[in-house]
């Protein structure tokens, strides 16, 4: 399905392969060659073709680009990641030039299931302390001490607290605890924080913000019970682009003369890192749970070259060295053939502008911490 | 919660575990969930099949659910002490997962316009579902 370069149309694809003529959403869900997705806002359904699975999911523009483009940084850091390739639904909004959605192919075979990050922590509280409910666990200060459960979290009212309790397990130091209770061998824990923690990174230097609990996950062969990392999926929130990017690009746009005065550039930085990374760093880098204020991500970074093993540390400055070397715009460029499809100019510009903007700004940083390889 | 109608004779237990094994449940982890909780003892035949959800992830059981209307109550599988929880109430507590299904099952019955139908119903239409790998039977 993803062997010849150009746009695939997915009316095109049902009639060639299936047979099948598109009527109504409804009809096609019946069809056999579909299986329907209920997660996420975006995914309406899998396409079983030639003994492999790809998932369909109607997104704009500026998120087709996103996973297309966090493919590309993820391969070049030698990151695992799910394939994408930009597809649409009907001839007409390919003459529009509009991407429609993306296509993703299966990360895993038949003989393994996705365990969501979710589903480690919450087994974590199922299994490990059973008879006691989480606003139980919470109250218990060992609890809290084991898995840097802030305090301040439970001023939230009870409610709202359980409803987001998840929100606030999600960082590398809470995580490494959880791993630990879920997987029976410790070699599975450390290959799974090794991998979270180069996410981790990856989320630094594309700015990424939606690493929540069902982003990523460990991928569990049967019968063997045997976990490996999942490949990296769902990117599409990278370098600021989410709902409203046409408003973000102008903004951002606009305050560009604000780098020509020092003085000004931290209120440019403000608005350039107003989306949050989700998976954090360490405890502190989520500084007030109740507003749900987090660090940037050249904070978090800074504290966790601060923690860090020099092996993590290492990690990092390679990302670097391979980033700082990717020539995006070609990287652009050969996205556009690869999917058929043109982006508009002010789009591209603007991810070329955010990709070097953050990497000068992990510079700043290191060089203002004195942190050096 | 009260499962069996008065006057209703109780279907014997190797009748309840068939009806379980039918939502893809071995014959001893059926036996253990029916002996969990009293109320699942005191179920019918045509309870089970139609109140009582299998989650699993993959082939991995994750928890059953027993929904009654749009009230839903369930009890995870621990695979390492071979036992189900005590039983969780919608009203009361959260478990990310079940929530996540439950968001699914809803999504579903929007698409195929059932959103009026109970939560118990819109699972019947459901048996289908699949979110992330996770699956009611």
């Amino acid at each position: 399905m993803f062997d010849a370069e150009g746009l695939i149309i997915l009316e095109d694809f049902f009639k060639d392969k299936f047979n099948y003529n598109y009527r109504t959403y409804e009809d096609l869900l019946k069809q056999d060659f579909i299986r329907f997705e209920s997660n996420g806002a975006t995914a309406k359904f899998w396409i079983k073709y030639e003994g492999e699975e790809y998932l369909y999911k109607e997104d704009d523009l500026n998120h087709v680009l996103g996973e297309l483009l966090g493919q590309k940084i993820a391969e070049a850091l030698g990151i695992p990641c799910a394939q994408y390739r930009a597809c649409t639904f009907s001839k007409d909004k390919a003459q529009n030039s509009l991407g429609g959605g993306v296509l993703t192919k299966k990360v895993y075979y038949g003989n393994e299931t996705l365990v969501l990050g979710a589903q480690i922590i919450q087994e974590a509280f199922n299994n490990y302390y059973n008879g006691k409910k989480i606003k139980e666990l919470l109250q218990d200060p060992d609890f809290r001490l084991l898995y840097s459960i802030p305090d301040n979290l439970l001023k939230l009212r009870e409610d709202i607290l359980l409803k987001n309790v998840y929100n606030y397990f999600n960082n590398l130091e809470q995580l490494w605890g959880f791993f630990e209770m879920h997987f029976e061998d410790s070699q599975t824990s450390y290959l799974m924080i090794n991998y979270l923690i180069e996410v981790f990174l990856y989320d630094i230097f594309t700015m990424s913000a939606d690493r929540h609990l069902e982003n990523w996950g460990a991928i569990k062969s049967y019968p063997s019970g045997l976990y490996r990392p999942c490949p990296l999926f769902d990117n599409s929130d990278i370098f600021g682009i989410y709902d409203d990017t046409s408003d973000r690009i102008a903004r951002v746009n606009r305050n560009m003369p604000l780098l020509n005065n020092a003085n000004s550039i931290s209120q440019f930085n403000n608005l350039f890192y107003e989306r949050k990374m989700l998976l954090c760093s360490t405890e502190s880098d989520v500084t007030n749970v109740k507003a749900k204020k987090r660090k940037t991500s050249i904070e978090m970074l800074y504290n966790f070259l601060k923690v860090s093993d020099s092996k993590y540390v290492e990690i990092f400055f390679m990302f670097k060295e391979i980033l700082e070397r990717m020539d995006i715009r070609f990287c652009l460029a050969q996205i556009e053939k690869e999917n058929g499809i043109k982006f508009p100019t002010n789009l591209k510009d603007y991810i070329c502008f955010s990709f070097n903007r953050n990497l000068e700004c992990i510079n700043e940083m290191l060089q203002k911490r004195g942190i050096e390889r | 919660m009260k499962c069996c109608k008065k006057g209703e004779s109780k279907d014997n237990m190797e009748e309840l575990i068939s009806a379980l094994q039918k939502k893809h449940i071995s014959y001893d982890v059926a036996l253990r969930f029916l002996k969990s909780n009293k109320l699942f003892l005191n179920m019918t035949v045509s309870e089970i099949e139609d109140k009582v959800f299998a989650l699993f992830n993959g082939p991995f059981l994750y928890a059953m659910l027993y929904v009654n209307g749009d009230l839903y109550y369930w009890t995870f599988y621990d695979y390492k002490n071979k036992s189900f929880s005590e039983l969780f109430d919608c009203g009361k507590d959260d478990d990310y997962i079940i929530r996540m299904i439950i968001g699914g099952v809803n999504k579903m019955a929007l698409f195929t316009n059932r959103e009026n139908l109970s939560l118990q119903d819109k699972i019947k239409f459901a048996s289908c579902i699949d979110v992330s790998g996770y699956n009611l039977k």
